[in-house]
């Protein structure tokens, strides 16, 4: 499973941490859903992965943070962590993850069934797939 | 009506494995419940009091024959022999097994019907004019777009976990039947001056704790902007929705707190940055799906007119005709109203027998086409004149001919306390004794169109706001009271309701109600004034009076 092979970073900096330090060059930087994008634009260049983080099953707000990123060209790893479920990955892939951690206690063996279930992909999104239409 | 292809066929199948394996899995104990709550919510499974329920979704509200009668069959098999219309123009079963309900998605995935996003934190199922395609007062035909709407809303990849619910409405007319001013987003197809179609968008309407009239933030967009348009308003309320209270969740709140200016800017910004990706609608895509919708084979207006239909000497039917019947916009074609507004049973209920009966009709004289509307009823929307006599004595044997339409006794009512866990009060019994004390359909139609509107809790799934009378079911030191508003109303300058006064205890409510019709009566200026029109020109103050200076008893 792709998704899973990308290895964890040695060190992950935290976003803030990372601001306070004027923000060098580094191997990964993890935000929180809050994070102000714009801002964060503006320093993509400097790391080779992002890692957003779901605090919540309920929270939505990386999914759309994905996108934006993958939209401004951001070519490093998107990486998925915190409340990650396996019956989320299928839309998270969509949107731009290609990487994800998955919390404890989930099964990633199921991973290959689950993501294969819906194969019909109305919307354009990050995956590279257009509309329907188009 | 729109007909699945096979990517359509494919994905509502592709749907049900996904939630039967969900479903197994949950069984198992393999997923926590707090998960399996928002993966069976995303598939329009609630547990409510008694069982879990079931909300299957009525795109738009359009049927076709066959589907209606596989309903039927659903609630046969699967449940206690009946259905209910909601609101939102979508159907729910109160009683099917949790184990069951991926049998029922696969039975209706064969016949193009789903439950995708009927509840749950994401795009709902889009709703719209119960009219449309047929209205006589129709600009455009609306359900090409709130097709292109369902589709690109269906599995949306980065929607599914917003911070509420978010409802789209679209109309085509210049009256305003799908309550635009009161979804998240509304839409009004608009031309420019150069005739182009377009859409006029809302944002920010909903009804519930905090009841707000939508606002527009665009005057005019063009059409293959739609989805790019909508995209970047869902991006901006996906990331700037509050997500600390549910009740301050809604867009409508985000709107208000940042002022629509500002939110307007927002969206204008992103949506800079997407409108000329590949979210542009093709016009071979509007003309795909638009030919869905052509007029099915008319009659000619010799062949299907019935000029003499007012000369029947039949007087219930004279009733029918005049109370039931909307003019069309095909010569020779009238648009029949059917209210599911049984004095026995709650307001939206339909058994399977009349499921199937009305599906025959609808083959017999309707080709086969049957709505659902926003005020819980099903509509015939393509009767030739010829047949309306016929048609009607069809109707009256499936007990579905009560010529109510319009009047008070067709009220929209919630479930209540009866069925919904979140339900502060019982609603049915409201309804039922309204029924049985406003029976006399003279006195109705002496009474003119009123809306009433009934909820069981502040959520409002009943509209109270926008009745012209309204009635909320609130708990008062473990009594059920009910709040009344007046003046409401959903048509095209929508308003919301004022309170009238202090709560009414439960036997009071019949009472009270007859105490505001005859102040109604008493004060409006000729037969012609209606209801609405009297609350507006002189307030509430004689109704207050009126109410609070006789009725005896009334709750603190
Ligand atoms: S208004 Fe309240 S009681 Fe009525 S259905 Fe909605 S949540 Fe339930």
């Amino acid at each position: 499973m792709e998704l899973l092979k990308k290895p964890q970073p040695s060190i992950v900096i935290d976003y803030d941490d990372w601001l306070a330090i004027d923000a060098p060059q580094v191997e990964a930087v993890k935000v929180i859903a809050s994070v102000d994008i714009a801002q964060l634009l503006n320093l993509i260049t400097r790391t080779d992965e992002i890692q957003i983080e779901f605090s919540a099953f309920a929270d939505g707000r990386g999914f759309s943070i994905a996108r934006i990123l993958r939209r401004a060209g951001y070519g490093g790893v998107i990486r998925a962590v915190g409340d990650v479920a396996v019956d989320r990955v299928a839309y998270m892939q969509r949107v731009g993850f290609d990487a994800i951690e998955l919390k404890d206690g989930e099964e990633a063996t199921l991973l290959p069934r689950l993501l294969g279930h819906v194969k019909v992909k109305y919307q354009l999104s990050s995956d590279g797939l257009g509309p329907v239409y188009a | 009506m729109y007909i699945y292809n096979e990517i359509d066929q494919q994905l509502v199948d592709e749907r049900v494995n996904q939630f039967r394996d969900q479903t197994q899995r949950f069984l198992k104990g393999e997923i926590a419940d707090d998960e399996y709550r928002m993966l069976r919510l995303m598939n329009g499974i609630y547990i409510q009091r008694h069982a879990p329920m079931l909300r299957v979704a009525v795109p738009y509200g359009q049927m076709t024959s066959v589907q209606l009668r596989a309903l039927a069959k659903v609630s046969r098999t699967y449940d206690k022999g009946y259905g209910h219309f909601t609101t939102r123009q979508n159907i729910q079963f109160n009683w099917p097994e949790l184990a069951q309900i991926p049998d029922i998605l696969a039975d209706l995935a064969q016949v193009q019907m789903h439950a995708i996003q009927t509840s749950g934190a994401c795009i709902r199922s889009v709703t719209s004019d119960p009219l449309a395609g047929v209205a006589a007062d129709e600009l455009a035909d609306s359900r090409p777009w709130c097709e292109i709407i369902r589709q690109w809303s269906s599995l949306h990849p980065e929607f599914a976990y917003l911070p509420r619910k978010f409802k789209i409405a679209v109309t085509g007319s210049k009256a305003d039947r799908a309550a635009v001013q009161v979804h998240d987003i509304g839409l009004r197809i608009v031309h420019n001056i150069q005739g182009e179609l377009g859409f006029e968008v809302l944002v920010g309407g909903g009804l519930g704790r905090t009841p707000i009239i939508g606002q527009v933030i665009r005057k005019y967009l063009p059409a293959k902007h739609l989805l790019s348009y909508l995209e970047a308003i869902l991006r901006i309320y996906n990331l700037h929705g509050r997500r600390d209270n549910k009740y301050k969740a809604r867009i409508k709140i985000l709107v208000k707190a940042m002022g629509v200016d500002a939110f307007a800017q927002l969206v204008e910004a992103e949506w800079q940055q997407i409108k000329d990706t590949d979210l542009q609608l093709p016009e071979a895509e509007i003309k795909r799906v638009s030919s869905h919708f052509a007029k099915p084979y008319y009659l000619s207006e010799q062949e299907a007119g019935f000029a003499q239909v007012n000369s029947i000497v039949d007087g219930d039917f004279q009733r029918w005709l005049t109370h039931n019947v909307l003019p069309h916009q095909q010569p020779g074609y009238r648009i029949v109203m059917v209210p599911l507004k049984n004095p026995l049973s709650p307001p939206g209920d339909i058994t399977h027998q009349q499921m199937d009966g009305l599906a025959d009709l609808a083959d017999q004289y309707s080709f086969g086409n049957v709505r659902s509307t926003h005020d819980q009823n099903l509509v015939l929307a393509y009767v030739a004149e010829k047949d309306l006599y016929e048609l009607w004595h069809g109707l009256a044997d499936l007990g579905l001919g009560r010529a109510n339409h319009g009047t008070l006794t067709d009220m929209i009512n919630c479930p209540g306390l009866d069925y919904c866990s979140l339900a502060n009060a019982e609603t049915l019994v409201l309804s039922e004794r309204i029924n049985e004390a406003f029976d006399d359909l003279d006195y109705l139609y002496d009474l003119g169109p009123i809306e009433l509107k009934i909820s069981g809790c502040i959520n409002a799934c009943g509209h109270h706001h926008i009745g012209h009378i309204g009635i909320l079911g609130v708990e008062k030191g473990g009594k059920q009271v009910y709040q009344f508003t007046l003046g409401g109303s959903d048509s095209e300058a929508a308003q919301l309701g004022k309170t009238l006064g202090r709560s009414i205890a439960q036997d009071q409510v019949v009472a009270t109600i007859t105490i505001i019709l005859n102040t109604y009566l008493a004060l409006r200026h000729g037969n012609d004034e209606t209801f609405a029109q009297v609350v507006q020109r002189i307030g509430l103050l004689p109704f207050k009076e009126a109410v609070y200076g006789t009725a005896q008893k009334t709750a603190a």
